[in-house]
């Protein structure tokens, strides 16, 4: 039986690298009809025809406390009162924008696993937004901006109009290095194409297809992203044949188990023998329900994994899948090496 | 809830997914999946064996697609899925559980190597 859950988008980004002002124009789009939006901050302007739920920032710990296995009971509190509002009916998606320090993998893990939520919504992506002019400067005094990045689906990079040449490659080029799954759109003044911006920005079956490019094409760029590597890496992986899904699945929950928070992100398409691919998707310990798809629509039948680190080496993943090749029935190949 | 043994299930864990299965539900159903659910599930546990062996552990099929997990010294815990398994080896173990853990890395190199020359 086909359900029918509620997206929810989250919107993050750096202080000042232009959320509001994207949000301002992007929510004027038909598609967020009978949408909400849930502010971090009170003082938001209320849009038409748009629900407005402010929300301030509470967490609550669970389990052994590590950072994104803490559910944010304000936002649990807030998609709540949208379910019992006697219009939530109509409701076709929500968007959640939070601050600029946020980090986005709580309110990932508060959708998927809090017990009257994961009925009724489903995580529709994660949007960051980069500001070109201050990134360069940021980058390395603050971490919470690089998860932001890495666990994006889409960027969004403002202020391109603001900054030469030179600065946008540089922008572009650590934006890869840091996360080379994601797309990456370039807004000026808040304008930008946001038909092909809601495509790209959707973990739902339907729109699985536009999760296949960008999780199996691993960026040239990264070549020479050496120059910008920080202490985040991505790491992507293939194998020599069929993976098998069950040794796969044991493999993956020990490291998530094991290293989960050093985990930032993985992605990625799975052959695993059978007519299509699995495609994964996870944010720190969080793994969303994997989609089984039925057929490889026109792609190389081929295992692409992207796993975003910090504080894991690359040769340690291969070593381990190595180890493991009995299991998994293939030899893993490390793609960006 | 299990309409058999009444335990409560919040969670499905990502591992339990089957092939065909819609990926938004939150429901498992018995039938014909139920048959490839078990064969997954002992599969699972012939894997889960191989790598508990070098933590002096073993799993066994419990029913209702759960996990045994027990110790040489006849210490057993009941775990529901694999983030169960992982945290109750670890108590078992008294020691990290980790898959990049060279020694385990070792040990599982050896066992492939010498599969590998079988085959």
């Amino acid at each position: 039986m086909k359900t029918d859950k509620i997206p929810a988008f989250v919107v993050t980004g750096f202080l000042g690298s232009g959320k509001t002002t994207l949000l301002q124009k992007m929510l004027r789009h038909g598609r967020w009809r009978n949408s909400a939006l849930i502010v971090n901050e009170f003082g938001q302007a209320s849009i038409d025809h748009h629900l407005l739920n402010a929300a301030a920032e509470e967490l609550s710990l669970i389990g052994g406390g590590c950072a994104c296995c803490q559910k944010r009971e304000d936002l649990a509190r807030e998609l709540s009162k949208l379910i019992n509002r006697k219009d939530s009916q109509i409701l076709t998606g929500v968007v959640i924008e939070t601050t600029g320090l946020a980090d986005p993998a709580p309110m990932v893990f508060t959708i998927l696993t809090d017990p009257m939520l994961q009925h009724h919504f489903r995580i529709g992506g994660i949007l960051t937004t980069v500001d070109s002019v201050n990134y360069p400067r940021q980058t390395g005094n603050h971490p919470e901006l690089s998860k932001q990045i890495s666990l994006a689906d889409v960027i969004v990079v403002t202020k391109r109009d603001l900054v030469d040449s030179v600065t946008e490659e540089q922008v572009f080029g650590r934006i890869r290095a840091l996360n080379p799954t994601a797309k990456i759109f370039i807004s000026e003044h808040g304008n930008m194409d946001f038909n092909a911006l809601f495509a790209a920005l959707d973990w739902s079956a339907e729109t699985s297809g536009n999760i296949l490019p960008h999780a199996i094409t691993v960026d040239k760029k990264l070549e020479n992203s050496h120059i910008y590597q920080t202490e985040t890496q991505s790491v992507s992986i293939s194998f020599d044949g069929p993976i098998d899904w069950s040794a796969f699945g044991v493999w993956m929950s020990m490291l998530l188990f094991a290293r989960g928070e050093h985990v930032l992100r993985v992605k990625g398409i799975l052959d695993v023998g059978n007519d299509g691919p699995v495609v994964l998707n996870g944010v720190q310990h969080i793994i969303h329900p994997p989609e089984h798809l039925s057929d490889w629509s026109g792609h190389d039948r081929q295992t692409r994994i992207t796993f975003i680190l910090r504080g894991i080496h690359a040769e340690e993943m291969i070593n381990s899948l190595h180890a493991f090749r009995h299991l998994l029935g293939a030899r893993p190949i490390l793609l960006n090496a | 809830m299990c309409v058999l043994c009444g335990e409560l299930i919040t969670q499905i864990h990502w591992t339990d997914k089957l092939s065909g299965e819609d990926e938004q539900s939150t429901t498992i159903v018995g039938g014909a999946s139920q048959r490839t659910r078990t064969r997954d599930h002992h599969h699972r546990v012939k894997i889960l064996n191989e790598v508990l062996e070098f933590y002096g552990l073993n799993v066994r099929y419990w029913a209702g697609n759960r996990y045994m997990i027990s110790d040489r010294k006849g210490n057993s815990v009941l775990c529901t899925n694999l983030s169960e398994v992982w945290t109750e080896a670890q108590n078992l173990a008294g020691q990290p559980v980790d898959p990049t853990d060279s020694r385990l890395v070792n040990h599982l190199s050896l066992i492939g190597d010498v599969k590998g020359n079988m085959g």
